[in-house]
């Protein structure tokens, strides 16, 4: 799958369970092409609360071609409190799409597999409710074949969290992962209630392997939002009460071979587990999180405005062992988040801004190491920051509209191991560019394409490969080492879409992007200076709505 | 059937009805009088959406034979209608159909609007559970009755899904994974039979529970897919139990109704009660539906049109697909099922209630196929491999024929055959050891086998099943008071006609050199004499109004079966019983009900307990084992025990019931709770029967090393001693008791929130009972050791268990987006297991003798020194045990989608909660790993609207 890397709100999807989009101004961080792709935004999902702050490989910003609808800014969409869904959604919209995806090549991280491909089922629909509430929901299912990986996890590594489960059998793997979010509001006079709720559900097995691998994952979360208007809509705070669960298991039997098993915990180099048949290994991750947030969002003249903080805190426990009360690894995180969004009309244009800093701190700790660090493996501090902006051209009734959008992203990642000193301070600077022009060519068909492409620069102190293990050195280095060096991904992009009748639309949409090293990029252990890697994805959809989404 | 007098008086009805329905604006009333002691019931059908009039939907009360058509204003007349809450239901080609609950009086005419659309989801008040208050067709006993709405709402593979919604009965992941059975009112935690020997509580609750699938009886009396008592080895079959439920699939179910509490005299061979399925049939919407998740694969297609007004055809395809292991291994279950249905009605009313014509015949063909494969994974355990190939087709035929007004009679033939194939193969590792492969009794020179080889063994049955039905129901009023009074014939043969059990000589699955076991050798299954039954019912229901709303309503009935001891219904009978049951209900306010029953019911023994298979003993004379393979010698005895029982008989079931039911408010809700105690006598059971087999010793001449021949026997025999046996033989031994509550509870709808509540329990005490004696676990090795000259033996003990089971229910409904939220605790409350019975080493009752003699020893004397040798520990009960208690949500979410399709998400287990694992004294309790998974159905007619 692609991994955007431009801005945090493209960073933020590569946490599982799957992450929405901050807002669509700002691109959404979709390898599924189509106007489907962006015109539903993610801010409101439930899942969506601050934790977790990945560290993705670089790629373009994600395009949307076919997408007329202009993008939104206030409580429920940029704020993402369920609370002002009611008084934010006014029409009726759905959308399905299926798609394919293949991402393949060595210039990767070294738990990325070298090829894969996804399929996916989409669904998801808003609109108003009878006369006080509004629903909005969506459904997504994907399958995914990993050829090969040889890391045991359902939620992908390099992470806030250092724990990953690690075994050297390399085989295929395929994941089926399935997520259901809704969220209805309603109007109660002034007052605005609303609840969201997500689940989602990953399963993973390999493929015929001589040491068969099994995760699953469960992954609730509810958000609970209240609101208010004031001078007859012109200002709208709320709150917003965030909860999330995770309970994942991972299995390994070792039936026609033998592995070796680490569970990486940091900087240090990890024990080795030798699973020798007809051994097994058993893990099992439990994370909780909560939040509380405000916001504030409004009309001033011909601007609309949304500003919104949340704080949030995170437990995961990990055990391997099958009885009641095992002994646990802990990582235990505080995050923060304030998302503001600002919309304009220029001319017959709309002019977005968008800006988000996340702040996380977090610390992991294994109860039976070393007792000169307190049982602590891992402290980590990181930062991200989001800005983005978007001037969209509407689609005229019979001519052209486009958009072109402009992102900067700026993360920090600091990260040390005080059993081994050990640390890792990385900066990286994202800066990217997407434009996108529509038009249309016959009175139902309408066609669409757009370019993106940005620039990943990173710098800071990267631990040198010689001062870690093996195993950290090769697992770990690799991806420090691929996210410090400079790259220019870029995307194309295109869609047809033909109006079936009156907001009934089918479209077949395209993508295909491209990325590797702008300046050579050392591995002791793998090489990946003339690397590259490719994806493409296909998606064939149906739209019911007005086209301009409003 | 409702037949009007005349055109004329139904247009002046029907005009006055549409005045009334303005009058009233839609809400139940009553409006007019009707006959004495019945009343009727009028509306109008219309377009849940538009609000438009719905020409010739089907309109009719469940439970009774009362339907029509409305006119094109959408109004309908029902006349006739006993008293009592009734269900009312509307149909229409490409629309769900609604159902609507009232209270009809003892007079009158109650008019009630129904309306219909052409998703269940968008319709208000959708019904996604058991109704609390529902009753079985014909019955007045407690039910379950699931009804269409609910079953398309379950995620469910196979009818043990649908029936989840039972009380008592817990969740399970949708998909076909092992054997499906249900035990109804049985506690489903009983571990095992008692002393390794006969049935579990749970089999045999599972073995009483009788399945009807459109009116005809599916049995498991002929499966003969098992190795007897002493099978070394597990087959993953239904035989001994229950039928498997695999091949029922959900999809292709309109409704059914669990009869738990007294069934009518109209329904036999059971013990705990009756599952009644209906399949869809009748001009159905065509649909395609689709079912993903990570282990399970599931297709279906159904649709049925109206030929000619005379014909309906209804067609379904079910195919589905279960990875058994998921990564571990290639094991999968695999179900095809096909199902042809064809109605007849000679001038006209073919797509209307088979009660409506003078007469209609309907055809049903059915074939399934379910396979479950286990091939050889050497990764995991070398040489083991299974299969069970199970085929089926089913032709049955109902002829309902109405000679009057009150009066039908309807005729069922069914003939099922089905094909049963087993394999499995392990490798087993033995020392080496002597064998025979006799077949008849007496001396052989046997062969040594040992080391390591694979064995193989085959299993293959045909089992049929005949049955046939005849019954009138005749309605009359006598002593002023409307009578239904049913009387039937029944008949039934069951037989299998497999090549049945064969197994390679060469390498013999089940053999033991450290006892004589009676096992099993290759028999044919169509040299097992046929089992034949027959059974005269009749039963009578009246319902009797009394004070100013007050009903009183009762149903007796009396039922004689006879278990022939031929092969045919004219041969003498070998058993009979006779089955009183009466059912009463008292409502005598609209919102309450006070229900008793109490009745007798009969289970026929299935061909395996009446004609078990020959158990073969190998008495080893001379086991001469040299180093050269060609100078070894082995002789042995063969004996052949038969464990037939000519007593065997019915099992007798006495079933006893009370509850109470009430209407909460308007809304809709409900509250019924009922206290039950259902015992079988008689259950058949395994009784070990000691006695004894002679051998004889003999000495070797030329018995010297290197000649390169065996040595030669010498006769005779020098001595002979004997070697004790257990015979065991089948009995009507056991007693299985099962009392207990069961609650079900709706709440009425937050109506801010669209939200309500639903309750489903049960608390259930069950005590398996053996009338056997226990010879404990070291019998083996008394039967091979000369000089143990007594062994102790148990009287047998008594297996019990509780289990509280609460699944809690939240069902959320915007029918304005058709969308329906389900979230469903399971709550394992309280389960314990314990076997009553002492274990120490006083407990013996006294010891068998090497030829099989038994003899007591008084309690007071067991201390005694001359009884020392016998005092062991009883390793054969289990501990007492208190299993924890725990819970799991799982959740499911339906929306409708454009051109009236339907998606669903469910997720068992959604958190994946592990359970907790055991701890000294402390079994664990692990619950099944999450599931998830994506339904979708589509009615393709719908995309050329």
């Amino acid at each position: 799958m692609t991994r955007p890397a431009c801005a945090l709100a493209l960073v933020l999807v590569l946490r599982w369970p799957p992450q929405p989009a901050v807002a669509q101004v700002s691109g959404a961080p979709d390898p599924w092409p189509g106007p489907a792709a962006t015109a539903f935004t993610g801010a409101w999902s439930p899942f969506a609360i601050p934790g977790d702050l990945p560290r993705p490989a670089p790629a373009a910003p994600a395009l949307a071609p076919g997408l007329t609808a202009t993008p939104r800014v206030g409580l429920f969409w940029t704020g993402g409190n369920p609370a002002a869904l009611a008084f934010e959604v006014e029409e009726a919209r759905a959308d399905f799409h299926l798609g394919r995806a293949n991402a393949s090549g060595d210039h990767r991280r070294p738990l990325d597999p070298p090829h894969q491909q996804d399929a996916l089922l989409r669904m998801s629909a808003w609109g108003p409710v009878e006369d006080r509430s509004a629903m909005i929901g969506r459904v997504r299912f994907d399958r995914a074949l990993l050829e090969p990986a040889h890391s045991s996890y359902a939620v992908p590594p390099y992470g806030s969290s250092p724990f990953v489960v690690v075994d050297t059998s390399r085989s295929d793997v395929t994941h089926t992962t399935a997520a259901l979010e809704g969220a209805a509001g309603w109007r109660l006079g002034r007052f605005g209630l609303g609840l969201a709720l997500g689940y989602a559900a990953s399963t993973g097995r390999t493929v015929a392997a001589a040491v068969p691998r099994r995760t699953q994952v469960s992954a609730p979360a509810a958000t609970l939002g209240l609101g208010r208007d004031f001078h007859g809509g012109a200002l709208r705070a709320g709150l917003t009460f965030r909860w999330t669960g995770r309970a994942e298991t991972i299995r390994i039997n070792a039936f026609g071979a033998d592995t070796d098993v680490f569970v990486l915990d940091g900087y240090r180099e990890p024990e080795v587990i030798q699973l020798i048949a007809p051994r097994a290994f058993y893990r099992r991750i439990e994370r909780a999180g909560a939040g509380a947030g405000a916001g504030l969002a409004g009309r001033a003249g011909p601007w609309r405005w949304a500003l919104q903080g949340e704080a949030a805190r995170h437990g995961e426990r990990q055990w391997g062992r099958q009885v009641n009360d095992p002994p646990r690894d802990t990582w235990d995180a505080d995050a923060l988040r304030v998302v503001a969004g600002v919309q304009r009309p220029v001319g017959g244009r709309t002019l977005t801004l968008h800006g988000q800093w996340v702040g996380l701190s977090g610390t992991a700790a294994r109860p039976v190491t070393e007792e000169d660090s307190g049982g602590v493996s891992l402290r980590a501090d990181e930062n991200a920051f989001l800005a983005a902006a978007e001037l969209r051209q509407p689609l005229a009734p019979a001519g052209w509209g486009g958009a072109l959008r402009l992102t900067a992203g700026y993360t920090a990642h600091d990260r040390a191991d005080p059993r081994t000193d050990v640390s890792l301070d990385l900066q990286t600077l994202v800066t990217g560019a997407a434009v996108q022009a529509d038009g249309r060519i016959a009175s139902r068909l309408l066609l669409s394409g757009g370019l993106a492409v940005s620039r990943h620069q990173g710098r800071g102190v990267v631990p040198h490969p010689e001062s870690l293990g093996p195993v950290v050195g090769d697992l770990l280095y690799g991806e420090v080492a691929l996210h410090a060096a400079a790259a220019t991904p870029w995307a194309l992009a295109g869609s047809a879409t033909f109006e079936l009748r009156q907001d009934v639309r089918l479209w077949l949409a395209s993508r295909y992007a491209r990325r590797s090293p702008a300046e050579p990029l050392h591995h002791p252990f793998r090489p990946m200076d003339r690397a590259s890697r490719s994806e493409w994805g296909i998606t064939l959809g149906a739209s019911l709505g007005p086209l301009d989404g409003r | 059937m409702d037949e009007f007098p005349s055109s004329l008086i139904r247009s002046i009805t029907l005009a006055w009805l549409a005045a009334a329905a303005m009058r009233t604006g839609g809400a139940t009333t009553v409006v007019a009088q009707e006959q004495p002691g019945t009343a009727a019931i009028v509306g109008r059908v219309l377009d849940a959406a538009t609000g438009a009039p719905i020409e010739a939907a089907l309109v009719r009360v469940e439970g009774l034979e009362r339907s029509t058509l409305t006119d094109e204003t959408g109004a309908y007349l029902l006349r006739g209608i006993l008293p009592g809450p009734r269900v009312l239901r509307a149909e229409h080609l490409g629309y769900e159909s609604a159902r609507v609950q009232l209270t009809v009086p003892a007079g009158g005419t109650v008019r009630q609007d129904i309306r219909i659309g052409r998703t269940a989801l968008e319709l208000e008040g959708i019904t996604v559970t058991a109704d609390v208050a529902g009753r079985a067709r014909g019955e007045l006993g407690t039910a379950s009755v699931v009804e269409e709405q609910a079953i398309r709402h379950q995620t469910a593979a196979s009818l043990a899904g649908i029936l989840e919604l039972t009380p008592g009965i817990g969740m399970r992941p949708p998909g076909l994974d092992g054997v499906q059975q249900v035990s109804l009112r049985a506690v489903t935690t009983s571990t095992g039979g008692l002393a390794q020997l006969g049935p579990s509580a749970e089999q045999l609750a599972s073995f009483g529970t009788l399945i009807i699938v459109d009116g005809v009886p599916v049995s498991n009396n002929a499966n003969l897919q098992s190795l007897g008592a002493g099978g070394e080895f597990f087959l993953s079959t239904a035989a001994g139990g229950g039928i498997d439920l695999r091949q029922i699939p959900a999809e292709t179910i309109e409704r059914v109704e669990v009869i738990r509490g007294v069934p009518s005299a109209r329904w036999g061979d059971l013990t705990q009660g009756a599952i009644v399925v209906e399949t869809r049939a009748g001009a159905v919407t065509p649909e395609v539906g689709a079912r993903y998740d990570g282990r399970t694969v599931e297709f279906t297609t159904l649709g049925g049109s109206e030929l000619w007004g005379e014909q309906v055809f209804t067609a379904s395809l079910n195919a589905a697909r279960t990875t058994l292991a998921p990564g571990l291994a290639e094991d999968d279950a695999y179900r095809i099922a096909g199902r042809l249905a064809h109605r007849f009605a000679p001038g006209g009313g073919a797509g209307r209630p088979a009660e409506d014509a003078p007469f209609v015949l309907d055809t049903r063909l059915d074939y399934y196929q379910l396979h479950e494969d286990r091939p050889e994974n050497p990764d995991v355990v070398r040489g083991r491999a299974s299969s069970n190939r199970d085929w089926g087709l089913r032709l049955s035929e109902r002829a309902r024929i109405r000679w009057s007004e009150r009066s039908r009679l309807e005729l069922t033939l069914s003939a099922n055959r089905q094909r049963q194939d087993s394999y499995f193969q392990f490798l087993g590792i033995r020392a080496a050891m002597p064998f025979t492969d006799r077949l008849t009794e007496g001396r052989a020179i046997g062969r040594f086998i040992g080391g390591e080889y694979l064995a193989r063994a085959w299993l293959d049955g045909v089992p049929w099943l005949l049955f046939g039905r005849g019954e009138a129901t005749l309605e009359r009023g006598w002593l002023g008071l409307p009578h239904t009074i049913r009387t039937g014939l029944e008949l039934r043969r069951e037989w299998n006609d497999g090549p049945g059990y064969q197994f390679d000589i060469e390498f013999p699955p089940q053999v033991s050199f450290t006892s004589v076991e009676g096992f099993d050798r290759p028999r044919r299954y169509d040299a097992v004499p046929p089992l034949a039954t027959s059974a005269l019912y009749v039963d009578d229901r009246v319902a009797i109004p009394f004070g100013e709303r007050g009903i009183f309503s009762a149903q007796a009935g009396l039922r004689l079966d006879v278990l022939h001891d031929g092969t045919h219904w004219a041969s003498g009978a070998r058993d009979a019983l006779l089955q009183p049951r009466v059912n009463i209900e008292l409502m005598p306010w609209p919102w309450v009900r006070l229900r008793g029953g109490w009745g007798r019911t009969a289970k026929t023994p299935t061909l395996d307990q009446l004609s078990p298979a020959p158990q073969y003993y190998d008495v080893v004379n001379v086991n001469w084992y040299a180093n050269a393979p060609e100078e070894r010698l082995a002789l042995l005895t063969t004996f052949i025990r038969d464990p037939s029982n000519p007593d065997l008989g019915f099992s007798v079931g006495d079933k006893a019931e009370a509850g109470i039911e009430l209407a909460l408010g308007a809304a809709g809700g409900a509250l019924s709770l009922v206290a039950f105690r259902d015992r079988v006598h008689r259950g058949v059971g395994v009784r070990p029967e000691p006695s004894f087999l002679e051998r004889e010793h003999f000495a070797l001449a030329d018995s010297t090393q290197g000649t390169g021949e065996p040595p030669e026997i010498i006769e005779p025999a020098t001595h002979a001693d004997s070697v004790p046996i257990l015979i065991h033989r089948r009995a009507n031994n056991l007693e299985l008791e099962n009392r207990g509550l069961e609650l079900t509870a709706t709440l009425p709808e937050i109506p801010v929130l669209r939200t309500r509540f639903e309750v489903q329990g049960s608390l259930v005490e069950t005590s398996l009972a053996q009338d056997a004696l226990d010879f404990g676990l070291n019998f083996s090795s008394f039967q091979v050791s000369e000089n143990l000259e007594r062994a102790p033996f148990w009287e047998g003990g008594t297996r019990t268990g509780t289990l509280a089971l609460l699944i809690y229910r939240i069902i959320h409904h915007q029918p304005a987006v058709g969308l329906v939220i389900t979230g469903a605790v399971q709550h394992t409350v309280h389960e314990t297991r314990r076997d009553v019975g002492a274990s120490d080493t006083l407990a013996f009752s006294g010891y068998i003798t090497r030829d099989g003699t038994l003899v007591p020893v008084p309690p007071e004397d067991r201390g005694l020194d001359e009884y020392r040798d016998l005092r062991v520990p009883r390793r054969t009960l289990l501990a007492d045990s208190e299993v924890p208690g725990t819970w799991f949500l799982s959740v499911q979410v339906s929306k409708t989608l454009p051109l009236d399709g339907r998606l669903s998400f469910y997720a068992f287990n959604a958190l994946d909660r592990v359970g907790t694992y055991g701890e000294a004294g402390v079994p664990s309790n692990l619950l099944p790993g999450a599931r998830f998974g994506l339904e979708l159905t589509i009615p393709p007619t719908a995309l050329f609207r």
